[in-house]
């Protein structure tokens, strides 16, 4: 369109008027705001880690033990877990609670929203699985954070696998991102009703599976006893995209706006 | 047919039991500026976001230049509709709304964007959390005119506006419309100062249509008829009477139709007055019809005879 | 301007009223239907309506691709019917109005015959 090329946008961004595509400019949509998506996980961590140093300054000016088997110990450090999941879901909640009214009042199709929006969700995993393996590489360069503290080089994440670390650090957040958008969007179709009749759902569905992993006789254990970490992050990423596949069943014909 | 950019068949709307749009049929031309008007919970707002894809309709035809807008990106892709209580993404500042937008819309005029948020004195960096009633409405109107969509909707776009502020959208949405014509479905309660811009008007009553005309044809589908009670009753006869007020023995009361000869001659032998309507009054006489009282909708005209007469003017 | 009538018909009196003024003189163009809906804030097709009207009666005429002109004897025509219609329109009502409030013709006749002088010496 002519006026487009006419006219400079806002001053802070000069290519922010071209109309995106489709799916792009739902992608673009979740990123508009750079604290959300990029700025406060960065934020997580680094409070999370710098929680973490001062924990392991105290214990060694008041514990009695050798500072290198208190390193050790650090190895056991769950933070990196389960710092940023909590943010993750209400992440993924709002993109449906309050993200999708506003796309769709321009013109997103449901499919549309949806689809960029696990394109936005699927890049935001791969940005905290590739921070969190850079986070482990400046660990291993520092010295664990010059004081020994384990943050990112634990047991959980892999043990210093870096792989490992990539894995989870994506496996987690999609999980919980996707998660967050699937309650949303039975939210936003059933009301808290709905929310409800999910979570006994889900519940029934993982009692059913365990039932009947017990009484198949499947090995479980043999099957995480090798590889783990990584094994547990595909079954996050599996888990992640039945919950992807899930807000789309229950958003194509849901109501949105109101 | 091709010429309206809006058209419902016997759409129906139902939650549980309660019918919210009942069997509605109309047509919006394209590139006019419509009113949507009625009381609160009259249906305004389930017919845009039916037309927007937004609500399911749960019976019936609604189309959007051509076609089914549900699910419809082509379709879609030109419309353009900001609720009374629009949702933004949490912790969006206003800029973040307006810069987003240029993504969703081939059409965007980022200047005139730049000059609306000027205009309405619109503070970019404050979150819209904290913005007021009226700076939100503004934020509606900043999207919905610089989105340049060949269909636009917006529902109650002056609350929390002062006069000042109506007046400026107003003005812009004229300027602006006159540029780059396209359809605008506006709901609205200030059909006094609304009345004006609107070429056609449809009004609902508990869902239903009670009048789709242009403003001209509906301010003369009802008058006024004013003098001492005895008299009015008289001329009155077994006409409809919409709204009726007394003063003493006067009596004033508002009637659906026109006033034939016959009964010009017979209320000025009577000393009665015959006035007309204005379009507010007109939509609040509405707003006091029962459920299931008859409507004028079925004695207006169709919408595009009335719009095949007013292009034979121009 | 007569809030009760059309708004339509309310653009073409005030045209009407701008020619007999002088304000449009024969033969030049009068502002377009778009700067007519902006200036009085109402709806395009309002505006040209208004003045479509003036083209059907004669008073404006269409230069095509150029705009609308105040037609020659545009002034006088209106002039005329004007006049014819100043009679039910002004002088009824105000014998009406005298009439209620006991206001014989002669005595109507000098208040005119007073005012007009006043207003003739200012």
């Amino acid at each position: 369109m002519t006026t487009n090329q006419l006219s400079p946008a806002l001053p802070e961004d000069r290519n922010a008027h071209r109309p995106a595509g489709p799916l792009m400019k739902i992608v673009r949509l979740h990123f508009a705001d750079p604290m959300r998506l990029i700025g406060v996980p960065m934020s997580i961590f680094a409070t999370t880690t710098a929680i973490c140093v001062v924990i392991m300054l105290l214990l060694r000016a008041f514990v009695p033990m050798d500072p290198a088997e208190l390193s050790e110990g650090f190895r056991y450090n769950q933070a990196p877990l389960w710092c940023f999941g909590g943010y993750f879901v209400s992440v993924g909640a709002m993109a449906y609670a309050r993200t999708m009214p506003f796309a769709m009042g321009m013109g997103a199709t449901r499919r549309q929203y949806w689809a960029g929006t696990a394109i936005a969700l699927l890049l935001e995993s791969v940005y905290i699985g590739v921070a969190m393996t850079v986070f482990l590489a400046i660990e291993k360069a520092t010295g664990h954070w010059f004081t020994g503290t384990h943050m990112f080089d634990v047991y959980v994440m892999g043990n210093g696998s870096y792989l490992d670390i990539f894995l989870m650090g994506f496996g987690i957040s999609m999980l919980t991102l996707f998660v967050g958008t699937m309650f949303a969007s039975v939210f936003v179709r059933w009301n808290q009703k709905g929310v409800l009749l999910v979570v006994f759902g889900i519940i029934a569905v993982f009692l059913l599976l365990a039932w009947m992993l017990l009484t198949l006789g499947v090995d479980v254990v043999s099957f995480f006893s090798t590889d783990i970490v990584a094994r547990v992050a595909v079954v996050l990423i599996v888990l992640g995209m039945l919950s992807a596949a899930g807000s789309w069943l229950v958003l194509r014909r849901a109501p949105v706006g109101r | 047919m091709m010429n309206l950019a809006i058209e419902t068949r016997s759409l129906t709307k139902k939650y549980g039991n309660t019918t919210v749009l009942d069997n509605l049929t109309l047509g919006i031309e394209k590139n006019t500026i419509c009113g949507l008007l009625g009381r609160n919970g009259a249906g305004k707002t389930t017919l845009m976001s039916i037309l927007a894809g937004q609500e399911l309709k749960t019976s019936g035809q609604a189309r959007v230049l051509g076609a089914e807008p549900f699910e419809n990106a082509q379709v879609l892709a030109g419309l353009s509709f900001a609720r009374e209580n629009q949702k933004y993404p949490e912790e969006f500042k206003v800029s973040h709304v307006v810069r987003a937008a240029a993504w969703f819309y081939a059409g965007w005029d980022a200047d005139l964007a730049r000059r609306l948020v000027g205009e309405f004195r619109l503070p970019l960096k404050t979150p819209i959390k904290k913005l007021s009633r009226g700076q939100l409405s503004a934020v509606a109107i900043v999207v919905g005119l610089a989105s340049r969509a060949p269909v636009t909707f917006f529902d109650e776009p002056y609350l929390g506006l002062d006069a000042t502020a109506r007046g400026i959208f107003y003005d812009l949405l004229l300027e602006d419309y006159m540029e780059h014509p396209r359809t605008i479905l506006m709901s609205t309660h200030l059909i006094d100062e609304a009345a004006n811009l609107l070429e056609h008007v449809v009004v609902l009553q508990d869902g239903r249509k009670v009048l789709d005309s242009s403003v001209e044809e509906a301010t003369r589908s009802a008058f006024t008829l004013s003098g001492t009670a005895t008299a009015v009753d008289t001329a009155v006869g077994g006409r409809q009477i919409l709204r009726s007020q007394a003063l003493g023995g006067l009596r004033s009361v508002t009637i659906a139709g026109n006033p034939d000869e016959r009964l010009r001659t017979e209320a000025k032998a009577a000393g009665l007055e015959v006035g007309p309507v204005t379009l507010q009054e007109l939509v609040a006489a509405f707003g006091l019809l029962e459920s299931g009282e008859s409507s004028l909708a079925a004695a207006s005209s169709p919408p595009q005879t009335q719009h095949e007469a007013e292009e034979a003017i121009r | 301007m007569d809030e009760s009538k059309p708004i339509f018909i309310q653009v073409a009196e005030q045209i009407e009223g701008r020619i007999l003024d002088g304000t449009y003189p024969e033969e030049t163009q009068v502002p377009s239907t778009n700067e007519f809906a902006a200036y009085m804030r109402i709806n395009p097709a309002t505006a040209g309506k208004g003045l479509n009207r003036l083209v059907d009666t004669g008073v404006l005429y269409k230069r095509r691709g150029i705009g609308m002109f105040v037609a020659t004897g545009a002034r006088a025509t209106l002039t005329a019917t004007r006049r014819e219609a100043f009679g039910d329109q002004y002088v009824i009502p105000l014998l009406h109005e005298a009439a209620r409030l006991g206001i014989d013709p002669e005595e109507l006749i000098a208040m005119i015959g007073q005012r007009a002088a006043v207003a003739g010496q200012a």
